[in-house]
């Protein structure tokens, strides 16, 4: 029998991959929820052990879903005869091997399947994890390079509760002033509304073109809004979008793979014809997060870690300039404890990182969780040095719009300082070239201040 | 929007002043670019413990919520299937199903011919807003009830609920609209946030698309007053139209939501 073992004496026996893969998987509420999980520890470990044994190539071609995203992974991942040959537990020690990062840059870099990378995540360590993860760059380009080595981006996320264009680009100009804001300004709108949309793009771009900063806007809306913004003649830099691991989710999300399609090739044909001469080769950008297939009951029976590799798969297929997976935002029947929103977070990172997407994250949490800011500031310096691509730039750490805590413009600062991180070297050129900045220890208020007056069209 | 003012020639008072004017996000703060100043950093961990507290508050059933009614008919006391503050975080499947002593005694206390309203409290993510807010919401709904003669039954006191549990109240009921006052997830700048969802005929299988919202009820937000008209104009909409959620024509789209803003679901 294929998926069984004996553990101390005791037999564990499973009914097939997807039972293997969610018992292996570390506790997670939402596992539980969905009444997959494993049902002890010894069960737990007994999959680990299950899942070791199991061949890549028999997992590769396992499916896990029936559904269009299956097909894209299908049409866009082919795993080499070298990896297919091993056991999981072989990849596993291959990956953690110091020469593995050269092989995976030249070979395998877009060739790793989500449910492989979630596979071996539930067979490592926290420390391989960040070990593993720490090796791999994916670096991208907008208006300045993501992802380089001695490199830590920061998204300024400068939300407003009524869609305040002048609160939204003050926060911003906040985080400007701190060297933060060069993975993006982006703003998740109040307000999907055509109207609200248009004025925030806007107003982030009359900023960033004032202030001649290489950084790019986005306004976090639903894509169908973006596009409708964008035809109204808003300049849109990064196109956003939310999505998950089956297609299912992605239907609750109101996105298609096609729909997702369209709008990539409107948007390019968009920047094509900017008069600012857009130069973004990467410009999509998208949010997972463990749960949010199960939040939309569209789990399929598979545990939400392979669910998030998916949906980073499904990102992967456009091309992203960045990935967010906005780890503790969606509460604690997903992920109850901080124990768990730490974990889950290394898991994202990590998979994403071996299936070659440009990962960053959103240390996160809600009140209604067991976390605090001293839980969240540990997982921010485990992600920072795990290599993670941005972190986010909240003011003072609290959402004023999606009331949650994050990371703040201080807690990036330090991480950056602690760990000897800037910011990408076209934004620090910039940072260098402003009288203003005197490096990140001594920031005033006034310069960028004077800029905001014209950005908005103050006399 | 506001006005941007010449801030270049003001004092940095000033400019925090004018900031604080336009958003409440905790901008140009003092201290070292890389830490906060002690006083922030208290003062940040003041507002998470008051929004921690605010959750764990546990929600007093026995609370006079018709303090405020001229009512003689005594609140119904129902539970759902989530019995413990933990259970209830972690498994909202249980916070949206009555058990089946509660269902029966609901039944029983809704005989007769079908009100036209079940108006229903819950603690949900924060007592604190239910118990703040929820007794002169009652009082004010009733009024409006009153005033447009439509018959209501007893109110519902119910522990550990979720949104979903609208669709039981409703099979249970009988009720044309039921109202679910509950408390919405805190923040840090508000921990006591309540909503009232409401739904016309709500059945087992409806989703948040059959459902409308009134969020935001607290002291610096939508007015008790405001909030009881809004939920009237609400159901006077629903009794017409025969329907409610995505398919109502909100009375007033600034105030009208249909999908829920947070969590309880």
């Amino acid at each position: 029998m294929r998926f069984r073992t004996t553990l101390r004496g005791e037999t564990f026996t499973f009914r097939d991959l997807r039972d293997v893969f969610a018992k292996a998987n570390e506790e997670k509420s939402g596992d539980q929820l969905a009444g997959i999980s494993a049902r002890n520890e010894k069960e737990r470990v007994a999959a680990k052990v299950v899942l070791a044994d199991q061949s890549v190539a028999d997992v590769v071609d396992y499916c896990f879903v029936d559904d269009d995203v299956s097909a894209l992974i299908a049409e866009t991942r082919r795993m080499p005869g070298s990896l297919r040959a091993l056991t999981f537990g072989e990849l596993r020690d291959y990956v953690l091997e110091p020469n593995f990062p050269t092989t995976w840059d030249r070979e395998f870099r877009h060739v790793v399947t989500p449910e492989v990378a979630a596979g071996l995540a539930k067979i490592m360590g926290t420390k391989d994890l960040v070990l593993a993860a720490s090796r791999l760059r994916v670096v991208t380009t907008c208006r300045n390079t993501q992802g380089a080595d001695g490199t830590l981006g920061v998204r300024v996320q400068p939300n407003h509760p009524t869609d305040d264009v002048h609160g939204v680009v003050l926060s911003a100009i906040d985080g400007l002033r701190h060297g933060c804001g060069d993975a993006m300004l982006g703003v998740n709108p109040a307000n999907d509304d055509v109207g609200s949309v248009v004025r925030l793009l806007r107003g982030l771009h009359d900023l960033i073109e004032h202030v001649a900063v290489p950084t790019q806007s986005c306004v976090l809306s639903h894509v169908t809004t973006q596009i409708a913004s964008l035809r109204r003649g808003a300049p849109v830099d990064l196109l956003f979008q939310s999505v998950a691991g089956t297609q299912g989710a992605n239907a609750s999300f109101g996105v298609t793979l096609e729909l997702l399609r369209e709008a990539r090739e409107e948007v390019a044909a968009h920047h094509a014809t900017r008069r600012d001469e857009f130069p973004g080769e990467h410009f999509m950008y998208f949010e997972t997060g463990q749960g949010t297939a199960l939040s939309a009951e569209a789990h399929e029976g598979v545990d939400q870690l392979t669910l998030e590799a998916r949906a980073q798969a499904v990102a992967g297929a456009f091309d992203p300039f960045l990935v967010n997976t906005v780890v503790g935002f969606i509460g604690p029947e997903y992920l109850a404890t901080a124990r768990q929103i730490t974990r889950a977070g290394l898991e994202d990172h990590f998979v994403g990182k071996l299936q070659g997407i440009p990962m960053g994250a959103d240390v996160c949490y809600t009140n209604h969780v067991d976390a605090d800011q001293n839980s969240n500031d540990e997982l921010m310096l485990l992600l920072a040095t795990a290599g993670c691509n941005f972190l986010m730039g909240v003011p003072a750490a609290d959402d004023v719009m999606l009331h949650y805590q994050s990371t703040s413009f201080q807690d990036v600062t330090a991480t950056r300082e602690i760990l000897r991180r800037g910011p990408a070297p076209e934004f620090s050129t910039w940072l260098e070239s402003q009288e203003w900045w005197r490096g990140p220890h001594t920031r005033s208020p006034r310069p960028l201040v004077g800029e905001l007056r014209r950005a908005l069209g103050a006399p | 929007m506001s006005e941007a003012p010449d801030v270049s020639r003001q004092s940095r008072d000033a400019l925090v002043d004018y900031v604080r004017a336009i958003t409440p996000a905790r901008l140009f703060l003092d201290g070292s670019a890389s830490s906060y100043t002690t006083s922030d950093l208290l003062r940040l961990r003041a507002d998470h413990a008051a929004a921690r507290d605010a959750v764990a508050q546990p929600f007093a059933t026995d609370v006079e919520w018709w303090r405020d009614v001229d009512s003689k008919d005594p609140p119904v006391h129902v539970r759902t299937l989530a019995r413990d503050h933990t259970t209830y975080l972690r498994r909202p499947d249980l916070g949206r199903r009555m058990d089946d002593d509660s269902r029966t005694r609901l039944a029983e206390r809704y005989a007769g011919p079908p009100r036209t309203l079940c108006v229903a409290v819950a603690g949900g993510l924060s007592a604190q807003a239910t118990h703040s807010y929820g007794p002169a919401l009652l009082a004010a709904i009733s009024q409006h009830a009153r005033r447009q003669t439509w018959t209501q039954g007893p109110l519902v006191v119910i522990d550990y609920a979720r949104v979903g549990l609208l669709n039981d109240l409703g099979i249970v009921t009988r009720a044309s609209v039921v109202v679910l006052l509950i408390g919405e997830r805190p923040g840090l700048a508000v921990a006591d946030s309540l909503s009232a969802y409401l739904a016309y005929r709500p059945r087992p299988t409806d989703t948040d698309a059959h459902r409308n919202l009134v969020a935001g009820i607290h002291e610096r937000g939508v007015s008790i007053a405001e909030a009881a008209e809004r939920v009237a104009d609400l159901i006077s909409g629903m009794l017409s139209a025969q329907r409610s959620g995505v398919a109502l024509k909100a009375p007033d789209r600034h105030y009208d939501r249909v999908l829920p803003p947070s969590d309880l679901g």
